[in-house]
């Protein structure tokens, strides 16, 4: 096979990969934060936040789409900032489809760990203080190890549902191979051109891995259940 | 009492509830603090530790200022060396016993605490516990390490909320000996809180009366246990504190001899080695008067007493006496209708029985 087919086989699994990855990693470190917040709060904004967050799981992908391609694209808020920062698009490249990507699933990785930190309660957290750990200390050393299942939940679905995503990319990203031309847009286009034996090999693939990724998770979240 | 290191005087409110505490701090010894639940024994300490941030008022500890609302202070739970051991013993389920320990050692020594994590393992006997996680361990278990782990947090002053009460009386039995040595190992002022009339007597100095937010009595646990006035300790709660020597035992009849500040006592059981110290509860029900010595009784107890003071329980129709017995204060029950027939007053001479079976130590 010619180096060049090679890529143009491969090359989308690899940028999926590398989306999911990227995007996973941004959406914990925001997402630990806000889902903490959100579980110790009692601000008036909780309610309307946790809303917003949810938005994408209700919405369709291309009304979501839809107003990140004016939000991000040149004449957009963040779009028309980046263009004078970077001298670079936001629409159609990588990191357009990072941003999209962390909104796309967003709820999918605050939600887990939210419920996560208010699994755990303020009991331990107070009896972590009265021995003198501060809250970062007491983040770190007792509230990131006892939500670990929901670290696990919220990387994992997180990835997934990254990997997965179709509607938002198309909108947003469109299909420039290398660049935006994930799994999902490839099987897409296989499909439009009629070449199933290639949809079907990368459709198979998802199928797979999905069916791992979440086999995995559920098997760990069993095994690693603390008695309390 | 003791010399005080400290004060407290908190004003906290949640919802209905209002909470409004004077005390002062020994410098060392277990200060019990008794009331019916809701009375804001848990909401107390949970002020002095600043779990609760809506508090007002004023918490000092030696030179330290630990809250000062007046002047905006307020020092994180965190940054003050307190020692806090909750009703459910809050180990972190995620690390071992050891690896507990360690958690408080290692952010609490180097303060000239000269606290031995060694020692401490030793004394609490927790050296084959170890290597265990908390869901492992017994809940007497679990409450011993917490004790442990508080104490490695080398503190000022140990806060400790129920710490009994959700285990059994096994487990009760197994680890009040432990407590006990905090005592007399470690100079240290203790909050005890309980709704145990038996753990108060058996391990508290002072006691602290704390009635619907507000604080009632506070003082030495004989004193206080003899004041006539206090809702809580009245009616089938009512006993005054005893403390004496063990002079004696009767082995056939299984009964020991108790001298107390200048009278002898007969109790069933044995209480200790010759000479050693015991502190008993006299229920005031279990106590009743005599005009005359009583030549025959099967009461083994009879006691030269002059009344000191009494309290009329109108609506329940009886007097509550406070009986003074040497140097110390013994309390009865008498129906009103008794103490009218038999002319009693104050200053008055009379006998006390006391039935035997009532110097029991423990629950």
């Amino acid at each position: 096979m010619p180096i060049s087919e090679w890529f143009l086989e491969t090359g989308p699994i690899w940028l999926s990969i590398r989306l999911a990855f990227v995007t996973t990693l941004i959406l914990i470190l925001i997402g630990a934060p806000l889902a903490w917040w959100l579980s110790q709060t009692r601000s008036v904004f909780k309610t309307a936040v946790e809303a917003v967050i949810a938005l994408p799981v209700v919405l369709p992908p291309t009304v979501l789409g839809f107003y990140l391609l004016v939000l991000l694209g040149p004449a957009g808020a963040i779009g028309e900032f980046w263009l004078q920062f970077s001298d670079q698009s936001l629409t159609f490249s990588f990191t357009g489809l990072v941003i999209a990507s962390i909104v796309y699933s967003f709820p999918f990785v605050v939600q887990p760990l939210q419920n996560a930190f208010e699994d755990i309660g303020s009991a331990i957290v107070e009896a972590a203080w009265t021995l003198g750990a501060g809250p970062l200390d007491t983040f770190f050393t007792v509230i990131v190890p006892l939500a670990s299942r929901g670290f696990l939940t919220a990387a994992v679905m997180g990835f997934a549902h990254t990997l997965g995503e179709f509607g938002v990319i198309l909108m947003v990203g469109g299909n420039i191979p290398g660049e935006t031309r994930v799994i999902s847009i490839a099987i897409y286009d296989h499909v439009e051109s009629m070449n199933y034996q290639s949809a079907h090999r990368l459709s198979i693939l998802l199928l797979v891995f999905a069916f791992c990724a979440l086999f995995l998770m559920y098997f760990f979240n069993r095994r690693w259940r603390y008695q309390r | 009492m003791t010399e005080n290191i400290g004060y407290c005087d908190i004003q906290y409110r949640r919802g209905s509830f209002q909470l409004n505490a004077a005390l002062q701090v020994p410098a060392r010894g277990i200060t019990g603090i008794y009331g019916a639940s809701g009375a804001g024994k848990t909401s107390l300490l949970r002020c002095i530790a600043g779990l609760e941030r809506e508090v007002q008022g004023k918490v000092e500890l030696g030179q330290d200022c630990w809250q000062c609302s007046a002047e905006k202070i307020f020092v994180p739970p965190y940054k003050r060396r307190l020692a806090y051991v909750f009703q459910d013993a809050r180990l972190f389920p995620h690390l071992s016993v050891l690896a507990n320990l360690n958690y408080s050692q290692r952010r609490n020594s180097g303060k000239g605490s000269g606290l031995e994590l060694g020692a401490v393992i030793e004394q609490f006997g927790l050296q084959k516990l170890l290597v265990r996680r908390p869901t492992e361990l017994s809940g007497g278990e679990q409450q011993r390490v917490a004790v442990a782990r508080a104490l490695l947090r080398n503190p000022q002053l140990v806060l400790m909320d129920e710490p009994l009460a959700s285990l059994d009386h096994a487990s009760k039995q197994q680890i009040l000996p432990f407590f006990e040595e905090l005592h007399t190992q470690w100079e240290l002022p203790v909050f005890y809180v309980s709704h145990s009339m038996q753990e108060i007597v058996r391990l508290c100095d002072n006691l602290v009366i704390i009635e619907a937010g507000n604080i009632v009595a506070q003082g030495d646990l004989q004193s206080v246990t003899a004041r006539l006035d206090l809702p809580v300790l009245s009616g089938p709660q009512a006993g005054s504190v005893l403390s004496g020597t063990v002079t004696g035992y009767d082995e056939s009849d299984n009964i020991s001899e108790i001298s107390l500040s200048g009278c002898r006592l007969f109790a069933v059981g044995k209480f200790g080695e010759h000479g050693s110290r015991v502190r008993f509860r006299v229920m005031a029900s279990d106590v009743s008067l005599s005009l005359e010595r009583p030549s025959s009784s099967s009461i083994l107890n009879t006691l030269p007493v002059r009344i000191d003071d009494f309290h009329l329980n109108k609506a329940e129709g009886y007097v509550s006496v406070r009986l003074k017995c040497c140097d110390d204060f013994l309390l009865a029950q008498v129906t009103r209708r008794s103490w009218e027939q038999m002319g009693l007053a104050v200053q008055q001479s009379l006998y006390a029985q006391v039935k035997t079976l009532a110097f029991k130590r423990d629950d």
